[in-house]
């Protein structure tokens, strides 16, 4: 009975976590599900809001929430040019272009982010994102809760979307058929254009939250990437039901994972998963 | 119905994939007509009506439609007019549901106000579709998803109709169900284009065909009247 | 496997002359700081060479080629404690390297594409994390981390290292010929322009992948080992780290991917840089990275793709095979 009272708090956290892992991973979802972008810089460009809100944080003592206004149209800017100019000439070069060409990319905003901001691990800490409080036995941070509110919300809301309106029906059938969908009288380029743009805004909000969450270094990019692509694979793509449970599932190996094997392997027992499911059943559980 | 053809297509050359699929191509469709495309595989029947359709823009040449140039359009664009093409096999999209599937049928805007009202006129000449509303697009037969895409495209709000081997690979019931669909549709005043490679049955329903070879129109003109010439005794009809 | 002899012995003995006389280098005098250019070198072509038969010719973009150099240098490192010869701990580093490759491919190969760099990438990050938890032998150099001293490396003669970096840089060149010039060398090409095709002409096309991943990663752990008795210590971060991906994938994409003679230039170029930027720090690998990109979008055949491009247009050089031709 203890041991079990003892696991609670890392079940909940567990949980809790895995609501903001289902976030990042959505992101990445409609990258490269409806898009079919290879992105390895994807997890960076996360990383980007991160910086960004911690800068506003900072400098103008301006809330990283409310900061999103501006770096989510940021966010936007970097991932368009990413897209456009390098990664639609790489599609035309060879086909391991895009995977260098973006390989590149993340090696340059690694390095990039060390200049800027140095190698120095960063938190971004506000009132709220400090705070814990407790259920009976359980110590919780405010900011799990946050993470976890906030993921359901989005992930209700993109649902909603993608299930009652035209442009969210249309992303749908852009992703499953781009020609069919053309002959349905939709503009497929305005639309990816439109997936790209929603999931920038779901990747910098992401980021705001990581940032509030876990402290980061300019490294935190790659498992960002590793993260969210661990979900995805678990979720299956195109299933937003799938991708919440996936990051449960994420989310709960990394808190189990410390609590049996220690803090530092935490993100060994994490990475592992991702492994093994990719080895398993690459088209995730959920997965078509 | 004024004397100016619907669908006008002059003097078509068409490239794809890098080689000329259709020379010299003109074709006409008038209001109130169902035209025939015919020939062997690889005649050029599927490009002709991708070119017509959008997804291809002809070299040479230009394509009229109500009078107004559509040569360069795109797809998306031509459906708005009213032209909409049912491809080869249908296309359904395989994850969403049949009702999902007409839903987004209706997407172009002039069609979306009327969704309501089409769904209702896709039910009664389709009933299948409203018994398998729910059923996801992929778990269909060959036939059902056929008339989901036929159903579909009625639900663009059509003047113009364009279909690609509507009964390639389908049993003789199904196909018979199509054809009645087919008539149906024409009762209601939208145009059609069949090319078929069943060409008794496509020259049963239409009034004026195209005989296609190797991207050359060979003959064309009233059904009626091409039944009587020999060649195309011969080469379809065995005489 | 048929091998072409002819075919195999072309070019081979300007390759042997070339070999002979750098090796000849540390008993005529050139500087330390050359020959230290030098070991670079030949470790930096091995790796790219391994790399350019992955991605270049088996459409294996492999991102998880740290894991094999650092599994390398590991063993050496933990056998050097164990008491055992280098030679030893080189030769087992290179099995080990071999074997982890073998563990891996079997979920790894199931993957193509993006799932395919992924997984690999996760290899390295996995094995950083293992290391900075797991102290295999006694003691370490740093507080953090399985730091190890390599033992016994400071006694390791310069030129002996030198020696032994020059003939796993040959290996790794004599494989690559092997591999071009032989119907191994054919398969893989046939995998590159459809797999599918190449299967049903009876390519087995899971044996060429996974040999060839497997001797890839023997030849990479080699070269780690040689590496790290340079170095005279390891540690998790740096050894595990994806500056070796970078370095092998700037040296092969610069020089021209699917060339036989690419990494070599390349690897020329890299040496050349690492030092020009050493005092950068940080932005030496930001500058790496906006070339590794440059190169793709502008010359993605490289140097040698572009060079060879170059030759072939030359109006001389039609007219003399117009003449050969007719004199037939």
């Amino acid at each position: 009975m203890n041991f079990l009272l003892d696991l609670s708090t890392p079940i909940t956290l567990g949980i809790l976590l895995g609501g903001l892992y289902a976030l990042i991973a959505l992101g990445l979802s409609l990258v490269f599900g409806v898009m079919k972008l290879i992105n390895l810089a994807h997890g960076d460009l996360m990383l980007l809001s991160t910086y960004l809100a911690f800068t506003f944080m900072n400098v103008w003592k301006l809330d990283p929430i409310l900061s999103l206004v501006i770096g989510i149209p940021v966010l936007f800017v970097f991932g368009f040019v990413i897209q456009k100019y390098l990664l639609n000439r790489a599609f035309k070069i060879s086909m391991e272009a895009p995977l260098i060409i973006t390989f590149g990319v993340s090696i340059i905003l690694e390095n990039l982010y060390q200049i800027l901001w140095s190698p120095q691990a960063r938190g971004i800490s506000t009132s709220y994102s400090i705070r814990s409080f407790g259920i009976g036995e359980l110590h919780i941070p405010v900011i799990y809760l946050l993470d976890f509110v906030a993921a359901l919300i989005i992930m209700f809301a993109l649902r909603e979307f993608m299930r009652r309106t035209y442009l969210g029906q249309a992303i749908n059938a852009a992703s499953q058929d781009r020609g069919a969908a053309q002959l349905m009288g939709i503009n497929a380029n305005r639309v990816y254009a439109f997936a790209f743009a929603i999931a920038m805004v779901l990747a910098a909000i992401a980021g705001v939250f990581l940032g509030l969450t876990f402290p980061f270094t300019p490294q935190s990019g790659v498992s960002f990437l590793i993260i969210a692509f661990g979900v995805v694979v678990l979720g299956g793509l195109g299933s937003i039901a799938g991708t919440f449970i996936g990051g449960l599932v994420m989310g709960l190996a990394q808190t189990l994972g410390g609590y049996f094997f220690g803090a530092s392997a935490q993100m060994f027992v994490a990475y592992l998963i991702v492994f093994v499911v990719l080895g398993v059943r690459p088209q995730g559980i959920f997965g078509r | 119905m004024t004397g100016e053809p619907l669908l006008k297509v002059s003097n078509i050359d068409v490239f794809y994939g890098g080689l000329q699929a259709l020379w010299d191509i003109t074709l006409t469709v008038n209001p109130g007509e169902i035209v025939a495309i015919i020939g062997a595989n690889g005649a050029g029947k599927s490009t002709l009506l991708n070119t017509i359709a959008g997804v291809i823009h002809p070299a040479k040449g230009s394509i009229e439609y109500e009078g107004g140039k559509t040569t360069t359009l795109e797809p998306f664009n031509m459906v708005a007019l009213g032209v909409c093409l049912v491809p080869e096999a249908g296309r359904t999209f395989p994850n969403m549901t049949v009702r999902e599937n007409l839903h987004i049928g209706s997407y172009n805007h002039r069609a979306r106000d009327k969704k309501e009202k089409n769904l209702q006129m896709v039910y009664e000449h389709l009933p299948l579709l409203k018994e398998r509303e729910n059923q996801l697009a992929k778990t269909l037969s060959g036939g059902e998803r056929q008339m989901l895409a036929v159903g579909r495209g009625l639900m663009s709000d059509p003047k113009l109709m364009l279909f690609d081997e509507l009964s390639l690979g389908l049993s003789p019931i199904i196909i018979n169900e199509l054809y009645r669909v087919l008539r149906e549709i024409r009762a209601r005043g939208i145009n059609v284009i069949l090319v078929e490679q069943n060409v008794r049955r496509s020259l049963k329903e239409a009034d004026r065909a195209y005989i296609l070879e190797a991207g050359h129109v060979v003959l064309s003109g009233k059904v009626a009247e091409l039944r009587e010439e020999e060649k195309v005794q011969k080469a379809y009809f065995g005489a | 496997m048929k091998l072409s002899a002819l075919r195999l012995k072309e070019g081979l003995t300007p390759l042997i002359a070339v070999a002979a006389i750098l090796a000849l280098f540390p008993l005529i005098g050139i500087p330390q700081n050359w020959l230290l250019y030098l070991f670079l070198f030949f470790i930096y072509l091995a790796l790219a060479n391994m790399w350019n038969w992955l991605a270049g010719y088996c459409g294996l973009i492999s991102l998880c080629q740290p894991a094999f150099i650092g599994l390398g240098g590991y063993t050496l490192a933990i056998l050097t404690w164990i008491g055992l010869p280098f030679y030893v701990g080189i030769i087992v580093g290179a099995i080990v390297a071999a074997l982890f490759a073998m563990l891996i491919s079997i979920p790894v190969f199931r993957l193509s594409g993006i799932y395919f760099a992924i997984g690999t990438l996760i290899v390295p990050e996995l094995l950083r994390i293992l290391f900075l938890i797991w102290r295999p032998v006694g003691g370490a150099l740093y507080g953090k981390g399985a730091g190890y001293v390599v033992k016994g490396a400071t006694q390791f003669p310069t030129t002996d290292i030198y020696w032994l970096a020059l003939i796993i840089c040959l290996i790794s060149v004599l494989v690559m010929r092997f591999i071009l010039r032989s119907t191994v060398g054919l398969g893989l090409a046939a995998i590159r322009d459809n797999e599918s095709t190449a299967a049903s002409s009876g390519v087995n096309v899971f044996n060429l992948k996974f040999y060839s991943f497997v001797a890839a990663a023997a030849v990479t752990g080699l070269a780690g080992a040689a590496f790290y008795i340079s170095q005279g210590f390891i540690e998790p971060t740096s050894a595990f780290n994806v500056r070796w991906t970078m370095i092998l994938m700037l040296a092969t994409v610069i020089g021209g991917i699917r060339m036989e003679e690419g990494p070599a230039v390349g690897a020329v170029i890299v040496v050349i840089l690492h030092f020009l930027l050493a005092r950068y720090g940080g932005a030496s690998l930001l500058i790496q990275g906006i070339i590794l990109v440059f190169i793709m979008l502008v010359a993605p055949r490289g140097i040698v793709g572009a060079v060879r491009r170059l030759i072939a247009y030359r109006p001389s050089h039609f007219l003399q095979r117009l003449k050969s031709r007719h004199s037939r």
